[in-house]
């Protein structure tokens, strides 16, 4: 079963009436209409690439013509009409039809500058070819016009190529999600649709198949390979109560799996949900680009004008210059490369960010993120695990720490505090056996007693140990432990102080290296926390952070970021999207971190779906890198309009004189056709930045 | 900005995105926005011309998607496929 890509409708391949295969995929279609809507955009290329082929033959008969002249000058003129005149009227009828539907709008649009150029080229010149006597010169213009359609017509296919490479992007995401799911319902398994999974319904994917949407693991163990989603390089282990992405590649084991997600709900779906609708949150730069385009065709026509009707009159060069003039003005103009100049950068850039985990939500925030002097972590599970950890085992008289993990894991057996998951981790890294404990019961303010293998063992806080009589070598280490901001649990055994456990939330991967490139890049970096300040201190010091925000109740976070904002810094938050959404939403830009398959919940601009400090710098750097591009974009596009203007207008008369002005218009057309496609191949050149 | 797509004031949002033949120019882009602002109900009109789609935002309780997509064609661009989203109005979607 395949789905129709227009309606919706599921069609059976094998008796499909209506296919078309478009690069290498073939897509089913349940009607002759569906299929042609879904092909216009196909059509439109391939009918663009006969115009443009047969308009250049054309146009070069018509260029010979003109030159070599080895005809009579009446008929060589007639043979030109005949040659140009479908050129104009049937290549070109789009440009007419653009201006029918511009005039209809009240707006003026590149269309009708072209139609408006060229129809006087070519009237002109039908005119001097029929009624030679009416006008006192014999040069007609055919070659002009013919130039100048065939041209833009190139152009435009160059661009809708180029287009389509820099969309080609999002639409690869898309390409992800497999399209059939085998799926068990009552026991069996069947094929269907990925678009009718339901919630609930329990899937199967093989090793090498791709999981077709969002669940969670229900049966089996396998390596995952999510690198399309997260970018992260390296399958990742899935076992029972796992989430899976849908799109990703299943590559060890077979897994059943229940479905979360699906439909629009799912990661992917979400994922180039936002790179599109990155598209029309406005970055600033590009409000102003858009105000200069909607004035800018009847700035243009009044400069045609203008220019034209001065250099009659007053520079009294002659009507064939101000007639070429006129021509090259309205050809040259063209507020399409203004147009694309952010929206094409913008779209690799995000696209190129999707690619690796990085989901930038708008232009706006793009914008923003690349002026960034200072980052704000979070410290609980941005750059730390989160969870604590054993760190340290301190035996005291003749047991070994393997005993004490082992005799702390027994007592706390079962329980879900933090810290006893914690010592059971510890112990099960140690592989020890820990025992069922009997007599269980809690100290209150203090910890628990239980019995364990005849032994009265106790485990508890510093309150414990307070009428304890502790030697001061004992003291000394404990009064350090505590001074690295570690927690500590004191074991008793049979009345005795046998043993300190320290545990201590760790530090992730790639926090230390972040700071160190982030302060390179000249960016302050300040940790905010709840923790108390001698931890939040003694995690400072090992990252390298100065300046630290302790004690932090959630509800202040928010008033840290605004401080920092009135000492007039730009602010970026980096934080979990739940817990510091207030301050992700304060901060210039919130960057939510280790979202997973939540991306579309996540407050803040920019959402990194895996939990890698390192997507900090790297969201930093490509926001950098896509405004530096469309910052080339908009020079190219006003160098392109700004710049050619007055050159058109007869500006170069008085270095060349006015006979430059006869090739101009062709370069005029040339300079138009590849403006749009120079600034988008220029934002495809982004493709190649390096995460 | 495109955050409170739910509710405000009441007033039920939808977002339909319609996939429009070729916006080559940013005046053209311009010209369905001004078109489909026209119609009473639409809140936000903006034209992505990299995607060649347009995002509408409406309150379906006083507009449809089919006349939305009357008045871009009507700009002399031909919408050729519409894709839902955001929907609070039960209506099924096109076959």
């Amino acid at each position: 079963m395949a789905k129709d890509p227009i309606c919706g409708m599921y069609v059976d391949e094998k008796s499909a009436e209506f296919k078309a295969t478009v690069r290498g995929t073939t897509y089913y279609f349940c009607s002759h209409t569906c299929m042609r809507e879904f092909l216009a955009p196909e059509v439109e290329i391939r009918k663009l690439k006969i115009a443009v082929a047969v308009g250049g033959i054309l146009t070069i008969l018509i260029i010979i013509l003109t030159y070599a002249a080895f005809l009579p000058m009446r008929i060589n003129n007639y043979v030109l009409f005949v040659l140009d005149t479908p050129i104009q009227f049937y290549f070109g009828l789009r440009f007419y039809h653009g201006t029918y539907d511009a005039i209809r709008n009240r707006m003026g649009n590149m269309d009708s500058l072209i139609a408006l150029g060229t129809s006087v080229a070519w009237g002109y010149s039908t005119v001097v070819t029929f009624f030679p006597s009416l006008l006192s010169y014999t040069a007609v213009f055919y070659d002009t016009a013919a130039a100048i359609v065939t041209l833009i017509l190139a152009g435009r296919y160059l661009e809708h190529l180029s287009k389509g490479r820099a969309s080609e992007a999002v639409r690869k995401l898309m390409n992800l999600q497999p399209k059939l799911a085998h799926v068990l319902r009552n026991d069996k398994e069947i094929e269907i649709p990925v678009e009718q999974i339901e919630v609930g319904d329990v899937f199967v994917v093989r090793p090498g198949e791709k999981v077709p949407v969002d669940g969670v693991v229900a049966e089996g163990h396998s390596s995952i390979d999510q690198s399309m989603i997260t970018g992260e390089s390296i399958p990742v282990e899935k076992n029972v109560g796992n989430e899976v992405i849908g799109g990703t590649i299943n590559k060890t084991g077979l897994l059943k799996v229940k479905a979360t997600k699906v439909g629009q709900d799912t990661t992917l779906s979400q994922i180039v949900k936002l790179v599109e609708e990155a598209q029309i949150g406005k970055a600033p730069i590009q409000k102003i680009a858009d105000r200069v385009a909607a004035y800018f065709v009847p700035f243009v026509t009044i400069v045609a004008i203008a220019s034209a009707l001065s250099w009659y009159f007053i520079g009294n060069i002659g009507l064939q210059f101000s007639l070429l003039v006129f021509v090259s003005v309205t050809v040259i103009a063209c507020p399409c490369a203004l147009g694309v100049a952010t929206p094409a950068a913008l779209l690799v850039g995000t696209s190129k960010g999707a690619q690796n985990g990085i989901l930038i939500k708008g232009g706006d925030y793009l914008e923003i993120a690349r002026k960034v002097t200072a980052v704000v972590f979070d410290k609980t599970g941005t750059l730390t695990v989160g969870k604590p950890s054993v760190t340290d085992v301190v035996p005291i008289g003749k047991i070994d720490s393997d005993n004490i993990v082992r005799l702390s894991a027994s007592v706390e057996r079962g329980s879900e505090h933090p810290l006893a998951e914690a010592i059971e981790k510890e112990a099960s890294a140690r592989s020890l056996v820990v025992v069922e404990p009997s007599e269980f019961e809690a100290i209150p303010g203090k910890g628990v007693k239980a019995k364990v293998q005849e032994k009265t063992v106790v485990l508890g806080n510093r309150k414990l140990i307070a009428e304890m009589s502790v030697n001061l070598e004992i003291e000394e280490k404990i009064t350090s432990l505590e001074e690295e901001g570690k927690t500590l649990m004191f074991l008793v055994l049979n009345g005795a102080l046998a043993g300190v456990i320290a545990a201590a939330d760790t530090l992730k991967e790639h926090s230390k290296e972040t700071i160190e490139e982030l302060k390179k890049m000249g960016i302050d970096v300040i940790m905010l926390t709840g923790d108390n300040e001698r931890t939040a201190r003694s995690i400072a010091g090992i990252l390298g952070i100065e300046r630290v925000f302790a004690e932090v109740l959630p509800q202040q976070k928010e008033a840290v970021i605004q401080k920092l904002q009135n000492e007039g810094k730009i602010v970026a938050m980096v934080g979990d999207g739940i817990n510091d959404a207030p301050a992700l939403a304060k901060a210039d830009v919130g960057i939510a971190i280790g979202s997973g398959t939540d991306v579309a919940k996540e407050t803040g601009g920019i959402v990194l779906v895996k939990e890698d400090l390192r997507d900090v710098v790297i969201a930093i750097k490509l926001s950098k890198a896509t405004v530096r591009k469309i910052k080339q974009n908009l020079f190219w596009a006003f160098m392109y309009n700004g710049a050619l203007i007055p050159i058109a207008a007869g500006a170069l008369v008085p270095f060349f004189g006015a006979q430059v002005y006869n090739v101009f218009p062709f370069l005029a057309a040339g300079a138009m056709a590849f403006s749009s496609v120079t600034v988008i191949i220029n934002s495809l050149l982004l493709e190649r930045f390096k995460a | 900005m495109n955050e409170d797509k739910t509710k405000d004031k009441g007033v039920e949002k939808a977002r339909i995105v319609v996939s429009v033949s070729d916006i080559n120019c940013v005046v053209c882009a311009k010209a369905i926005q001004k078109q489909v602002m026209k119609i009473n109900g639409i809140k936000n009109v903006e034209p992505a011309i990299m995607l060649n789609k347009v995002f509408v935002d409406y309150d379906p309780k006083l507009v449809d998607s089919s006349t939305i997509k009357k008045a871009i064609d009507k700009t002399g661009f031909r919408s050729y496929m519409t894709i839902r989203e955001n929907q609070q109005s039960p209506d099924k979607p096109q076959n």
